[in-house]
């Protein structure tokens, strides 16, 4: 789909910026109290990595009620005070299309097109971690030439992140390559031929620019063996997310969004993983980390409770001796484990019902939620005496066993079902 | 002469009559025959046909299949169907078959049982219909509950499947004009009482679950220190 621009706002604001070589775009809702310190950030950060080049930071907002343009605007004027007015241009936009950060990122991809950007940075509004150094790190490779598009690589706890390290990236690895460890970090650096691909895709309308647009533009750029890298930039701390956001609906999103692409994209992964390994940028930040709190009895009480009532569910989905590992797993109240093979097999059996829609999908990815407490009860009982390095150790490990089941899962998808 | 004149002919006309009737009973069991190929051929067709479409994985997916095997029929769904479809063939071809030899009282009995084939085949499809959604209606509780974690799950999601099924057969008893007055009353005192039964459940058990419901959607969430909490992207 090619996007046309036919909203006023839009064209006046990419002719009068007439050109810039960088744009750092900043989605928003409701981000009042802490896009400034980002839209700040972002002017300075293009001011000490690219100086005398033309820029422009803009903010892309669904319509906040609380000011957040308004913020972003005195912030990032302040912060330019030192550039010049008319190097770096500051402006804010009101996205157009449904609600949600893809309609935001579009119409930042759509204004960058138009000022013919070389580079451009996408950043949350609610970081609170940000720095000046993160436009170097996700921009200056692409501004240099050398990559397409650079993920964003954390420093984390050992504990967070867990449908990242416990579905995202090692499915992402095995199956597209490039291990990429953040792939829906939400802060990435875009080249002009990526950001054209972005522009034509026919998503911008659909549930995967509603719901998964971070791990969309990270498939898309494996699976189109777009030049990728990932640069190191500390730790991600950021606005607590809204409690009511459950984590089945979580689930539900994300894993549901990196299904529907293994769909799209199946030429690419069954063909075979990309076999280059997206370079690491620059040095890793060392920053401490808060404690995380959690609770691995109740992740078990939920497994235990999710694997005796819903067996007529994944009767449905998983093979009979998967079913019994788990419910052993349930007897032994976490001693046996949700294992790194009996998990793998369990998400590449999710992914097979998903295309055959054994049942209605979103039923299927939220019955998932008491499969996945129990493994990551189990992934934490194991790394509980273990520093941030070890458990690292594990999830490559997992990604490793990912990859090595990742023919029978091939096979499986290709498999006909005949009820019996 | 007369008396063996008068047997000759009470001979020929029993002759006769004794071969029409035999032609007749022939007849009928040709068409009978006629009426069990077709069924059968109908049957068998249909199964394929069914089955090549992937009426079966239709039936998995919203949840028909799982209705028939809790109810105790374990053969494929496009078995039923064809099965359905195929015994409606034999019985009009032979209704219609019986017509053609004129037996006395076929006509009413073949107008009685056509005029009542749509309201048969509406009234299954409702029941079929409504077995689905009961499924659907009743799974979607129930991974809701579990996640939510409802310890009450497997019977919310019980009682959501027997009232949606409930009101399908009462749809279909209707649609047949089966008892109408008692269906109504029955299925209306039934839901009632379910309702009343759940809303006292609901309003004397859930008082707590209610009020801890309305503290974390209704009230404003207490502020948290960023970073404390586990991540789950």
């Amino acid at each position: 789909m090619n996007v046309i621009v036919t909203d006023a706002e839009i064209s006046a604001l990419a002719e009068s910026v007439v050109d810039a070589r960088v744009v750092v775009g900043i989605p928003s809702f409701n981000n009042a109290h802490t896009i400034g310190h980002v839209a700040a950030t972002a002017v300075r950060g293009i001011a000490r990595a690219f100086p005398y080049t033309r820029a422009l930071v803009l903010n892309s907002d669904g319509g906040s009620g609380d000011g957040t343009p308004d913020r972003f605007r005195e912030h990032a004027e302040e912060a330019r005070d030192g550039a010049g007015e008319d190097v770096i241009r500051v402006a804010s936009i009101r996205y157009r299309g449904p609600s949600g950060k893809g309609s935001a990122f579009r119409d930042i991809f759509e204004v960058a097109s138009r000022v013919g950007a070389v580079a451009v940075v996408v950043l949350d509004a609610d970081l609170r971690s940000v720095t000046p150094d993160w436009i170097a790190r996700l921009a200056i490779p692409i501004e240099s030439g050398a990559y397409d598009f650079v993920a964003p690589l954390y420093r984390r706890h050992k504990f967070d992140g867990t449908i990242t390290n416990s579905i995202i990236y090692p499915m992402t690895a095995a199956l597209y390559g490039g291990n990429v460890r953040q792939p829906i970090g939400g802060d990435f650096g875009v080249g002009a031929s990526l950001l054209r691909a972005y522009l034509d895709a026919d998503v911008w309308s659909s549930d995967v620019a509603r719901f998964g647009i971070d791990i969309w533009m990270t498939t898309t750029a494996l699976a189109g063996r777009f030049r990728v890298a990932q640069a190191h930039l500390g730790a991600k701390v950021h606005d607590p997310k809204d409690p009511g956001h459950h984590l089945a609906k979580m689930l539900v999103e994300v894993v549901g969004t990196a299904f529907s692409l293994l769909e799209e994209y199946e030429d690419a992964w069954t063909n075979g993983a990309g076999s280059t390994v997206a370079a690491s940028l620059g040095d890793p930040v060392e920053t401490p980390h808060d404690p995380v709190n959690v609770d691995v009895g109740r992740m078990l009480e939920q497994f235990r409770f999710g694997v005796e009532t819903l067996r007529p569910v994944y009767e449905l989905a998983l093979p009979e001796p998967l079913l019994l590992q788990l419910e052993a797993a349930v007897a032994s109240n976490g001693v046996e484990r949700v294992n790194d093979v009996l998990w793998t097999r369990v998400v590449y059996a999710f992914a097979t019902a998903f295309r055959r829609r054994i049942i209605a999908r979103e039923q299927l990815l939220s019955s998932l939620t008491p499969l996945y407490l129990g493994r990551v009860a189990s992934f934490i009982l194991e790394n509980r005496e273990r520093n941030d390095e070890e458990a690292e150790e594990h999830i490559q490990q997992l990604a490793r066993t990912f990859r090595s089941l990742r023919s029978d899962f091939v096979a499986a998808w290709h498999a006909e079902r005949r009820p019996s | 002469m007369n008396r063996e004149s008068a047997f000759g002919d009470w001979l020929r006309e029993f002759g006769h009559r004794i071969g029409t009737i035999a032609v007749d009973v022939l007849s009928f069991l040709a068409i009978l025959v006629a009426a069990i190929v077709a069924g059968w051929i109908t049957r068998v067709v249909l199964a394929r046909l069914l089955r090549a479409v992937g009426f079966d994985l239709l039936a998995v997916r919203t949840g028909a299949d799982s209705t028939l095997r809790r109810a105790g029929l374990t053969r494929l769904p496009s078995d039923y169907v064809a099965r359905f479809i195929g015994s409606l063939t034999a019985l009009v071809v032979a209704l219609a078959g019986a017509l053609s030899l004129r037996i006395p009282g076929t006509e009413q009995v073949l107008a009685n049982a056509l005029a009542f084939v749509p309201s048969m085949l509406m009234a299954v499809l409702i029941v079929v219909v409504g077995s689905m959604l009961a499924e659907f209606a009743g799974r979607g509780v129930l991974i809701t509950s579990v996640n939510a974690g409802w310890r009450g799950a497997r019977l919310v999601s019980g009682v959501t499947r027997l009232l949606v099924l409930a009101l399908a057969v009462a749809m279909a008893l209707d649609q047949l004009a089966v008892a109408r007055s008692v269906v109504v009353a029955t299925f209306s005192i039934v839901l009632g009482g379910v309702v009343l039964a759940l809303a006292l459940a609901f309003g004397l058990g859930g008082r707590d679950l209610a009020r801890e419901y309305l503290r974390r959607y209704v009230a404003p969430p207490p502020e948290t220190k960023p970073g404390t909490e586990i991540d789950n992207q």
